[in-house]
């Protein structure tokens, strides 16, 4: 969607919040299915992958009248905001805006976690719903919040691959990367900081994979090399996963219906 | 004054009356006892004081005006707080934070940690419950789980403090402390309303005790005007047979189960059975006494089938089944209790009569047309077996889920006794019952002896062992150190043998 933002009002910054605008509305999809109605996690992030994957391939011919691949828009190669800092300044200048943002976003998050009342709250709703129910806090509201804000850094994520990387969109640029951030997660066990770390090895590998197809003459066949960040996400999984105590976020994905006495 | 009064309280599930007309009062700085059965009614009348149910019909009183709580933080607000049974506790994060979800010390929004701390510890502190509140929860044990539960109600400035079958989690040391703790509150100016059915402490703690009986008030009385056996009747409405049973004269067959110098290691390479050797005969109960964790689980696991001991031999009936399944042992006649009833034994979701044929499925009367589940005799099955063990229910199509923990327990007895064994393994059978169904569940142990099945009884609870045994077999680190005559020993006597301190006596 940042394409078709940026594309049509000539803005990339556009682009970026129309993305995100359509990640809410997505997730908005998610939250009315397995927070108030209870559903599986899994099958409804699974059917909404699939819905997002088609909609965009149908979205660039809606749009563009061509075929799983859109005309170039402006984009947002670099930060030339940071081009008059002395010595470091062009290489600051160089990088894409999204690796502020994204440096933003990680202190946002250690901020709201360690030191906000609504951080703190997150967590207990994440960790035991029932106790935070019974501590008077509205469970279904924090987790649909949760669920929004999750589904804005994800427009966010996708706009960067469009117009942060590349100025177009393209069938299957997208690469199952939102997977990786699932391992990125686990690996980075549901810290902000430790996920970020996470996410820049994983960065680092897919580096690694693209320098490494352009030695000339390379042996390797590209595929294989392409596989590399998601071979070395299983590998370091299995690793780490092992003998940690309190793993991974206990009510995470468990649907919560307010106290319904049994007998 | 009445910190809290009840006013023809009734409460209604469908068809069930769980509450009739529910009339007493609860003094300012007492500890009130709520005495019942499971499934008497307790945990509903408490739900609703505390906001989790709406009475259908009369009201609740608090410091003599009326409330009507719509959720547990209303009651919070008035000064109620409840422990309940299953903690409501986050193992990973520290205790100061699992104490102030949803009232943080607070500025601008920003969660004042340094005051948190210093309040919540001063509450553990000046109510003497000895918890370092920087800790996680995870690494405090289940007692100083139970008094965080305590600090994080005290947090909210109650006043009442409801105990939902507080000792049920506890060890004997443990509820000794417990005890302590409660007086101690009450001399803080605490009112106390604390429901169990577990008679000793009840007489050792509280003032006053309400008895509850099928949704109905027996009669509130101070502490000091009865004994445990007045109150039993009260709580049971007959008055129980607390000594032996009937048992016949049983002429004492074969050998029903013979363990033969049993050796087993566990996954850490520990030995937990070192040379085990024992002989069930046919008309007898033996009864295993012990501490938890000298072996019971690997022994009643070896008989089962589920673990292949490392050296030594299982027989029964005379033969040798060592390296046998568990189907094989079974169709040959081993009728097994499981400890855990609502993980081993049944299946929760289904139906009490499904429940009732579970193992025994493939029995040619539940048959009919080669594969077919013969859904009329096992209906008709259910509904005899419901008849003669006086399991209580609405009907044999609801979900075992539904029933109380004493009827759940009756459905796997009957099963088991029903297969017509001639082995019945019963591991901890009464766990967690109340006295009527405790006793319903010995009673059909005696049927089995009596009908010359050999029994194996496992129990932690001495009393019974003593009651119902024609031998019991201590067991103490993976082997056997005697066997008694529970007509000869005193309870003293054994608590020496499971402790270790050997040699006949």
């Amino acid at each position: 969607m940042a394409v078709v933002g940026s594309y049509f009002t000539g803005s990339p910054i556009m682009g970026i919040l129309l993305a995100m605008l359509v990640g809410i509305l997505i997730s908005a999809i998610h939250s009315l299915l397995t927070i108030t109605f209870g559903a599986k996690q899994a099958v409804s992030s699974m059917a909404l992958v699939l819905l997002a994957d088609g909609l965009a391939g149908v979205g660039v011919q809606a749009f563009f009248k061509t075929k799983g691949t859109t005309p170039t828009v402006m984009n947002l190669p670099g930060s030339p905001l940071f081009a008059h800092i002395p010595v470091i300044g062009n290489f600051m200048a160089g990088l894409s805006p999204f690796v502020y943002i994204g440096f933003g976003v990680l202190i946002g998050e250690i901020f709201l976690f360690k030191y906000t009342k609504f951080g703190f709250h997150i967590s207990v709703v994440g960790e035991n719903p029932t106790m935070a129910e019974s501590a008077g806090l509205n469970v279904h509201a924090i987790r649909w919040i949760s669920v929004l804000s999750s589904g804005m850094l994800g427009g966010l994520g996708g706009a960067m691959l469009s117009i942060g990387q590349m100025n177009l969109y393209q069938d299957g640029m997208i690469a199952g990367r939102g997977y990786l951030a699932l391992g990125a997660v686990s690996m980075g066990r549901w810290n902000p900081l430790y996920v970020y770390g996470s996410s820049m090895l994983f960065g680092l590998f897919d580096a690694l994979q693209l320098w490494l197809q352009t030695i000339p003459s390379n042996p390797i066949p590209a595929e294989f090399i392409q596989m590399l960040p998601y071979v070395a996400i299983v590998c370091i999984l299995a690793i780490s996963s092992r003998n940690i105590k309190y793993f991974g976020i206990t009510s995470a994905g468990v649907p919560f219906t307010k106290y319904v006495s049994e007998r | 004054m009445n910190a809290i009064e009840f006013k023809n309280v009734t409460k209604r599930f469908g068809h069930v009356v769980a509450n009739d007309h529910i009339s007493f009062g609860i003094e300012e700085g007492e500890i009130h006892a709520l005495a019942g059965e499971n499934g008497a009614g307790k945990s509903t009348l408490m739900n609703m004081l505390f906001g989790l149910l709406t009475p259908d019909e009369g009201s609740i009183l608090v410091r003599e005006k009326e409330m009507h709580f719509a959720s547990p933080r209303e009651a919070n607000r008035n000064g109620i707080g409840m422990v309940h049974q299953h903690f409501m506790l986050i193992p990973k994060m520290p205790v100061y934070e699992n104490v102030i979800v949803g009232v943080e010390p607070c500025r601008r929004n920003l969660i004042n940690r340094k005051e948190a701390i210093d309040k919540v510890q001063q509450i553990s502190d000046q109510y003497q419950l000895s918890i370092d509140c920087s800790r996680p929860v995870g690494d405090l044990t289940v007692p100083e789980q139970q008094r965080v539960e305590i600090i994080k109600i005290l947090y909210r400035k109650a006043n009442i403090l409801i105990f939902d079958e507080p000792t049920a989690v506890l060890g004997p040391q443990q509820i000794d402390e417990f005890c302590e703790i409660l007086l101690n509150l009450k001399r803080l100016g605490k009112t106390i309303i604390f429901i169990s059915h577990k008679l000793p402490e009840v007489m050792r703690v509280a003032d006053r005790v309400t008895v509850i009986r099928r949704g109905k008030v027996v009669g509130t009385r101070p502490i000091r005007d009865i004994n445990t056996e007045i109150l039993t009747t009260m709580m049971v409405g007959h008055k129980v047979n607390t000594g032996r049973k009937p048992r016949k004269p049983v002429n004492l067959g074969g050998n029903a189960l013979e363990l033969n110098n049993l050796w087993m290691k566990d996954h850490y390479g520990i030995e937990k059975l070192k040379g085990l050797s024992l002989v069930v005969r046919n008309g007898e109960i033996l009864g295993i006494a012990g501490v938890d964790g000298n072996g019971q689980d690997e022994l009643d696991k070896c008989i089962l089938g589920v673990y292949t001991p490392d050296s030594g031999t299982i027989c029964m009936n005379g033969m040798d089944v060592t390296h046998t399944s568990i189907k094989q042992r079974r169709d040959m006649g081993l009728g097994y209790v499981a400890s855990d009833r609502q993980k081993e034994s049944l299946i929760l979701s289904y139906s009490v009569a499904d429940n009732l044929i579970l193992g025994q499925q493939r029995k040619s009367r539940f048959i009919r047309d080669k594969f077919l589940m013969d859904r009329e005799a096992i209906w008709k099955n259910a509904e005899t077996i419901r008849k003669r063990y006086d399991i209580r229910c609405a009907s044999v199509s609801v979900a075992a889920r539904t029933l109380s923990g004493g009827n759940q327990q009756k459905i796997v007895v009957a099963r088991e006794a029903e297969s017509n064994p001639n082995i019945y393994v019963a591991i901890q059978p009464t766990r967690g019952l109340d006295i009527g169904a405790a006793d319903d569940v010995l009673n059909t142990l005696m049927d089995m002896r009596n009908a010359g099945k050999g029994v194996l009884f496992v129990s932690m609870e001495l009393d019974e062992l003593l009651s119902v045994s024609d031998r019991i077999a201590v067991i103490f680190e993976g082997h056997i150190v005697d066997i008694v005559n529970p007509e000869e020993v005193s309870r003293e006597d054994i608590g020496k043998l499971m402790l270790g301190v050997k040699g006949r006596i």
